[in-house]
């Protein structure tokens, strides 16, 4: 289970980056995060890998504040928290099987476990005929994969993916939707960054909008269409209830 | 560990120039060091050879003898200041003369019993008790002249200061340089993979996982240029032995260990002495990996 309590970060310009963010989201949940950029999405994101701490609120993962962890023991929370950046951070002098390896290498795996389960991993992301090829040599959709591969690998209990199918063709995205779909099938929380709304509106799943730092919306079968709607809905519908206050007040 | 090693030995590959700088450093400062630990050893050696030899010599008029020996003997017995006291009758002073001189016939045909005094070897509990029996000694029956091995002795302790102290400082001067090369290294090559650094972190490596081949690394650095120096020292003495032999030879310790140098104990103190010198190398690099990583990286 991950709980935000009113989440906010300050990085001390005039407009916060988060602003009292609050939202729980039960294990094995599949959730889209979407929102236009400058949201505050992969700020929220880097707030739960602790790259970033929050400026206000708790954060905690199986009731762990993660605030709190010390430095020295920040790998343990990254272990249970897998990743696939935006940018990626592939490894660019290191093949496929290394790439991947170096997931399971870090948990201190042995050579026959590492083996098998980047074969296996593998397997699932479609590329095993593409084991000894270094990233230079991979296309856009093909490196998603390899870091979709690398971040479920060591088994995390929550992948987050900042932007899983930027850049890619509609089809390669909705290849990469069904991998994010099988992993969460075996039981991982998936929360999935994105701005494609094609993909969110054909899943109906879960979908937290934000904008300007703030979670303007939680719909259990959201569209990305449809919760832009409903975000200015609501902005429209606030700013209706501040003209009839003041209305009220001249009365 | 076969990940670790083939992740020290790409370390390594990537930047052949700082690596071999960070040798040749080592080298240095393990070859000298090593030249003065083994000098300061010979010397130690040599003072104790001094040492444990009769602290003065009671050299005899030429008609006493024995007798004379044997009254002072019972004297300086009564003082119980006394270690102990070894005669040398005229007979045996020849003897040693002619061992000590037997490759030299011309020397030996001049000399014979009665030239050379008889003498009492006297070794005191503390050497400080010489002073007070000096004077006893000289007022004795029979005395000539009394030597004292304290002047060999202080002229060998004050050379012996002196390398150890010189040694001493340049050692732990090269030692600091050598840490500081090795950190600058290290630094420079934590800069270099700062990128798979920060990704490793992100994916969960833990803080040693991520040390562990920059620590490696330095530890190699020292192994190596100590090893080397090891090597280049051993060849040294090798080369020198015969030199060594002929100058220090009646010390016991330079004749069992130079004398065949294919004895165990020969063989002993090389491996000790290696051992030494690559352990210490290894503990230097990696002491100075660390603390640069200790610069470098957070965790």
């Amino acid at each position: 289970m991950i709980q935000l309590i009113h989440v906010s970060k300050d990085f001390g310009g005039a407009n916060k980056a988060l602003s009292d963010v609050s939202v729980e989201i039960p294990d094995g949940d599949f959730i889209f995060l979407i929102g236009p950029t400058g949201a505050g999405k992969t700020t929220l994101l880097k707030l739960l890998t602790r790259e970033l701490h929050p400026t206000e609120g708790q954060i905690l993962i199986d009731g762990e504040d993660v605030s709190i962890i010390p430095e020295s023991q920040l790998y343990l929370l990254r272990r249970k928290v897998g990743m696939v950046f935006q940018d990626l951070k592939l490894l660019m002098d290191r093949t496929v099987f290394e790439n991947i390896a170096v997931g399971m290498e870090v948990l201190g795996k042995s050579t026959e476990e590492i083996e098998k389960g980047v074969i296996d991993v593998l397997g699932l992301v479609e590329l095993t005929d593409k084991v000894d090829v270094f990233p230079a040599q991979l296309s856009q959709g093909e490196k998603q994969r390899i870091a979709i591969a690398r971040a479920i690998v060591s088994g995390p209990s929550v992948l987050l993916a900042d932007e899983p199918t930027g850049n890619l063709d509609p089809e390669t995205s909705e290849d990469i939707m069904e991998i994010l779909k099988e992993v969460n099938q075996m039981g991982t929380t998936v929360v999935i960054v994105t701005h494609n709304s094609l993909l969110v509106d054909a899943q109906k799943r879960r979908t937290l909008t934000m904008k300007a730092g703030e979670l303007v919306s939680d719909e259990i079968k959201g569209k990305y269409h449809y919760t832009k709607r409903a975000h200015h809905a609501k902005k429209h519908e606030s700013e209706h209830k501040e003209e009839r206050k003041d209305h009220e007040k001249e009365d | 560990m076969k990940k670790k090693t083939s992740s020290l030995w790409t370390h390594i590959r990537r930047s052949p120039y700082q690596s071999i700088a960070a040798v040749l450093t080592m080298f240095i400062t393990f070859l000298l060091t090593g030249i003065f630990l083994l000098t300061t050893g010979i010397s130690f050696a040599i003072l104790q050879y001094f040492e444990s030899k009769p602290q003065l010599t009671v050299f005899f008029l030429e008609k006493a003898g024995k007798s004379e020996a044997d009254q002072l003997t019972t004297i300086l017995d009564g003082t119980g200041k006394i270690a102990s006291t070894k005669f040398v009758s005229k007979e045996e002073a020849l003897a040693i003369y002619k061992e000590q001189n037997k490759n030299d016939p011309l020397l030996l045909e001049m000399v014979t019993a009665d030239i050379l005094p008889a003498s009492l070897e006297v070794t005191a509990k503390d050497p400080r008790f010489l002073g007070e029996l000096e004077p006893i000694i000289k007022q004795a029956d029979g005395v000539e002249e009394v030597v004292f091995q304290k002047d060999v002795v202080d002229s060998l302790l004050s050379w012996t200061n002196a390398i150890r102290n010189v040694g001493g400082v340049l050692a732990v001067l090269l030692a600091i340089d050598s840490l500081l090369i090795i950190m600058t290294v290290i630094g420079m090559k934590i800069a270099l993979k700062k990128e798979e650094i920060d990704i490793l972190k992100l994916i969960g490596a833990s803080p040693w996982y991520i040390r562990m081949p920059f620590i490696l690394e330095g530890g190699l650095y020292g192994l190596t240029g100590s090893f080397i120096a090891w090597i280049v020292i051993m060849s040294l003495v090798f080369a020198f032995r015969g030199s060594i032999v002929a100058f220090l030879g009646a010390i016991p310790v330079v004749q069992i260990v130079l004398g065949n140098m294919l004895s165990t104990t020969s063989l002993l103190i090389s491996a000790g002495f290696l051992v030494s010198m690559v352990t210490f190398g290894f503990l230097l690099g990696a002491i100075g990996s660390l603390v640069s990583l200790g610069r470098y990286i957070k965790f």
